[in-house]
């Protein structure tokens, strides 16, 4: 059970035309070349397409994705709409967060919040407010403090419902 | 420029299939390995907090205009032009897309008038090396040996 | 997710040829891009495969395949012509490949070498016809022929000739077929 290389990155160039649409070029490079190698040839490669397109270039992304090889079962009952809430303080003043899907029952308060004493909730605190790991918010800024952790329910998508209803 | 912070996503699936992401950020100034090494070890204080199963983890460095921009004529996405990379072992192994393709690549006479690529064309041949020089392959890291042909295609 | 398989060995499979109008072939093409996702296939051995030979067959669509079968074909015509009729084919350039003269939409029975298959059926018809028959043709013009002097022989015999000369009458008709 490993979260497994795909062979290649993906470099996806964004388009919008002049009525709007959005569409996307996607180029392949091999997985162990390095983000600022490809955004170098990414510049080159959009420089190009701009002279040929009559679509502006609305920005691009570099995406390298794993995929877990032996999936684990998971636990029966779970539903991914039950969500773990956690709400942080940036270093710049502002929030970020992040969700659990199908967060377990054991670290919930029965009104729904999250109990801030459980050791895992400590742990993943610990670990992400401190300098080991580099997560950050959307504009960069360190994460300085867990503020909110919550329990909360999002409606199912029409894919989301049972196959078998 | 490119955004300030690269976006991970751990995705996870739950007991009926279904799939949701927990989306954290990162310093895109950081490789791709710094970021990984980080996303394992917040996988692993995840899983015990989760009736899901980690099945995907994905690392996404973004980059936008740093102005607004405009198209530059009228030809909409789905007039394509679509170029074939040879690999080895095939003619056409690979291909890239170009939306909204400006009409004035393509041969002006013989039976592929207004259809075949020049491949002759500057800015064509300029697109060719820089994905040549770029290392660019296909979707199963064969890597592209040459241009070997391309066309208009109807297509997103 | 859909489920279809593609097998590896698809090379081995036998080909359909088909002619698709040029209007039609950006929609063609354009429709196997859903051929290029991974969700269009079972596994990623399907999708590997299956990508290939959708690729192979969008590059094939407007050009190289047809291409090459035509020069082939027009290479075999020319050959034909050549060694049948003795046409001079020259290269004027290989890429694009350009010849001369062109194709004619027909042709004569015309001989234009008599090195050719049919030159030298020409050659050995005139020579049959000069030879036996004594017939002047363009390539050969030897008199009498083989018949006047075989007719000439049985007549002087008749008269009771002295047979050295019908002796040596006979060896210039053993020369002429030398």
């Amino acid at each position: 059970m490993a979260l497994v290389n795909t062979p290649t990155g993906q470099l996806k160039i964004d388009y919008r035309d002049a009525s709007g649409s959005r569409g996307s070029t996607i180029l392949h490079f091999p997985y162990d070349t390095l983000a600022a190698v490809v955004f170098t040839a990414a510049d080159a490669i959009s420089a190009s397409l701009n002279a040929l397109s009559d679509a502006a270039i609305d920005g691009y992304s570099i995406t390298y994705t794993k995929r877990e090889d032996t999936p684990a079962t998971p636990t029966a009952g779970s539903r991914v709409e039950e969500k773990g809430n956690f709400v942080w303080r940036t270093n710049n003043g502002r929030s970020t967060r992040f969700t659990i899907p199908a967060i377990v029952d054991s670290v919930l308060n029965e009104s729904g919040s999250i109990d801030k004493t459980d050791a895992l909730i400590a742990a993943l605190v610990a670990a992400v407010t401190d300098v080991d790991l580099v997560f950050a918010s959307a504009d960069g800024s360190d994460i300085t403090a867990l503020l909110e952790a919550y329990q909360s329910f999002r409606s199912s998508t029409k894919r989301q419902l049972p196959s078998d209803r | 420029m490119l955004k300030p912070a690269a976006i991970v996503e751990l995705v996870w699936r739950d007991a009926s299939g279904s799939t949701s992401a927990t989306t954290v950020f990162a310093p895109s100034s950081l490789a791709v390995s710094a970021i990984d090494a980080s996303a394992t070890t917040l996988a692993s204080l995840l899983m015990p907090l989760t009736g899901c199963v980690l099945v995907a983890q994905r690392i996404k460095y973004v980059w936008v205009p740093d102005e607004p921009v405009v198209a530059s004529g009228n030809n909409l996405l789905t007039h394509t032009g679509v170029l074939f990379f040879s690999i080895d072992g095939s003619v056409s192994g690979g291909l890239v897309v170009i939306h909204a393709i400006d009409d004035s690549v393509f041969v002006s006479d013989g039976p592929g008038a207004g259809a075949v690529i020049d491949l002759e064309n500057a800015d064509i041949s300029a697109l060719v090396s820089a994905i040549l020089d770029a290392g660019m392959c296909n979707p199963f890291a064969v890597p592209f040996l040459d241009v070997s042909g391309g066309y208009l295609q109807s297509r997103l | 997710m859909a489920s279809n398989q593609f097998s590896s060995d698809w090379r081995d499979e036998p080909c359909y040829l088909v002619s698709v109008p040029k209007p039609l072939i950006p929609f063609v093409g354009g429709l196997m891009r859903i051929l290029e996702q991974r969700g269009f296939w079972l596994t990623s051995e399907d999708y590997e495969n299956g990508y290939a030979a959708v690729v192979e067959f969008e590059g094939c669509l407007m050009a190289a395949c047809l291409d090459d079968l035509m020069q082939l074909h027009e290479a075999q015509y020319r050959m034909l012509n050549t060694a049948l009729f003795g046409v001079t084919y020259a290269t004027i350039s290989t890429d694009p490949l350009v010849v001369t003269p062109a194709i004619a939409p027909h042709v004569t029975l015309d001989v234009h070498n008599q090195d050719s298959l049919l030159g030298r059926v020409d050659r050995l018809t005139q020579l049959v016809d000069n030879r036996l028959a004594g017939t002047e043709t363009p390539l050969y013009d030897e008199l009498p022929g083989i018949k006047q002097q075989l007719e000439e022989i049985i007549a002087a015999l008749g008269e009771g000739t002295d047979l050295t000369e019908v002796i040596s009458n006979l060896e210039a008709i053993a020369l002429l077929l030398a």
